[in-house]
């Protein structure tokens, strides 16, 4: 009796100094709170029942089983609620964070994660590229190709991740080295001069303070985190994983580069908001795509009404505008063109254990995606 | 028994340090929620701490105080919810960086 409970005693002690280095190790309020929630109730739960097993006196024991169970009944409860707090009121999340199951659920205020786009100003004096780490060049062709339609320079950035590499001074030197080799081979192959730049640190804070408001992103679709040294995140394939997070977090126009390809048709997903008025306005006052068709689309309840489709029209002006059907109650595009344009990305992550998530625009569309 | 004693003592020790090191979390934020989420820990770690006193001196008061402390945190944790959930912006974050 004397041995459980100094076993209960000492484990539940143990368990409580777990929860204090989880509130001060972990990296957002969320996973501090689920440290501190479970494994704060099962310390102290596991603590006053040892108490109760020390103790004589049945007052003793009353009172502290009364303590555990106001513990198991009050902690979980206030814990939801200041989590939901926490989400309502914006708390950041982590950067790595790939997935939010409450975005349609819950109100978010000001979320600090990610970008306003409603208030961002809407014109293209500069693209700034990003070419994939092993040496795929399709961000940086594609962004060559959209900067010479609209006669606006292309600056070309390469970005080590630290979070990506260890913390060894040799991989980070070989990092450095091949991530130049990469820009010295992308710079030589395209026909126009670009701009260098080379950057370290987490992406979206060293992209960010890049970025002027003008600029359009030109992002690889494969994702460029994997720097082909050092580790590799296990619970993320460092591959497109980091991608949305990062192109939500931009309030510029970015666009998800795919392989070059000649652009003939572009398809509009239309919410009807004045953002994608705008955009389609300047596709076709700059000709970021050259001379394309346009083709609207629209999630099924949002279908535009004639005057809806008149601004259309006229925001398009002179390319021609035309209108297809919705899209299909999973979100798939029917017969899109080989930019979609979008106020928002596809749902769910990037890499989803090697699926792509340009299957989940329109299966085997492996198009440039324009998020606005 | 005075070896039982010591071991009772280390485990305060060690309870005590976790409430230092959430306590640390409570005074760096940097959000008013992270403050609040230390405070949760706090609570927790204070009724196990009341536990372990009522054991270390023997008297059975501390376990009241433990009584008392998991009611009133529950209590102080739903207000501060409730609060932040209200609040119009979130003026008291100064520690996100903006992308």
């Amino acid at each position: 009796m004397v041995i459980l409970a100094y076993a209960l005693k000492i484990v539940g002690v143990g368990f409580l100094l777990l929860a204090a280095i989880g509130v001060i190790r972990l990296p957002d309020a969320f996973t501090r709170m689920h440290a501190a929630t479970k494994a704060g109730t099962l310390g102290a739960g596991l603590v006053v029942i040892g108490a109760a097993m020390s103790l004589e006196g049945g007052m003793a024991i009353a009172v502290a089983i009364a303590t555990l169970i106001i513990l198991l009944l009050s902690v979980p409860i206030a814990s939801h609620l200041l989590g939901r707090a926490a989400y309502i009121s914006g708390a950041p999340f982590w950067q790595r964070t790939v997935s939010d199951a409450l975005s349609e659920t819950l109100p978010r205020g000001e979320d600090l994660s990610a970008g306003d786009r409603s208030s961002a100003v809407l014109d293209v004096s500069r693209v700034l590229a990003a070419p994939s780490f092993d040496g795929e060049c399709d961000a940086t062709m594609t962004g060559a190709a959209i900067g010479r339609n609209a006669s606006v320079p292309l600056t070309v950035v390469g970005l080590i991740d630290p979070a990506f590499v260890d913390d060894n001074p040799d991989d980070m030197r070989l990092c450095r080295v091949r991530l130049q080799q990469t820009l010295d081979r992308v710079a030589s192959s395209l026909d126009v001069a670009p701009t260098v730049e080379m950057i370290e640190g987490d992406p979206a804070a060293a992209l960010g303070a890049l970025v002027r408001p003008d600029d359009v992103v030109v992002l690889p679709a494969a994702g460029w985190f994997n720097h082909g040294v050092g580790k590799e995140p296990e619970a993320m394939s460092g591959r497109g994983e980091a991608l949305f997070p990062l192109a939500r977090r931009l309030t510029v126009p970015v666009l998800i580069a795919s392989a070059p390809l000649d652009i003939h048709k572009i398809t509009v997903i239309d919410d009807g908001s004045e953002r994608i008025l705008d955009v389609l306005a300047l596709i076709a006052k700059t000709r970021l795509f050259g001379d394309v068709s346009v083709s609207v689309t629209w999630a099924a309840s949002a279908e535009p009404q004639p005057v809806r489709r008149k601004a259309l029209e006229e925001a398009g002006a002179p390319l021609t505008v035309g209108f297809s059907a919705a899209k299909s109650a999973d979100g798939i595009v029917s017969n899109p063109g080989e930019v979609v344009v979008s106020a928002s990305l596809p749902s769910g992550r990037a890499d989803w254990y090697g699926l792509d998530w340009r299957d989940r625009v329109a299966p085997d569309w492996r198009g440039h995606y324009l998020l606005v | 028994m005075g070896a039982l004693e010591i071991l009772d003592i280390a485990l305060v020790v060690v309870a005590a340090a976790a409430v230092l090191i959430g306590a640390i979390r409570a005074v760096i934020g940097p959000d008013l929620v992270d403050r609040v989420i230390a405070l949760d820990m706090l609570t927790v770690a204070g009724v196990a701490f009341g536990a372990l006193a009522a054991l270390v001196t023997g008297s059975t008061a501390f376990l009241d105080v433990a009584l008392g402390i998991a009611l009133l945190g529950f209590v102080a944790t739903i207000a501060f919810a409730r609060m932040i959930e209200r609040m119009p912006t979130d003026a008291d974050t100064d520690g996100g960086e903006q992308g």
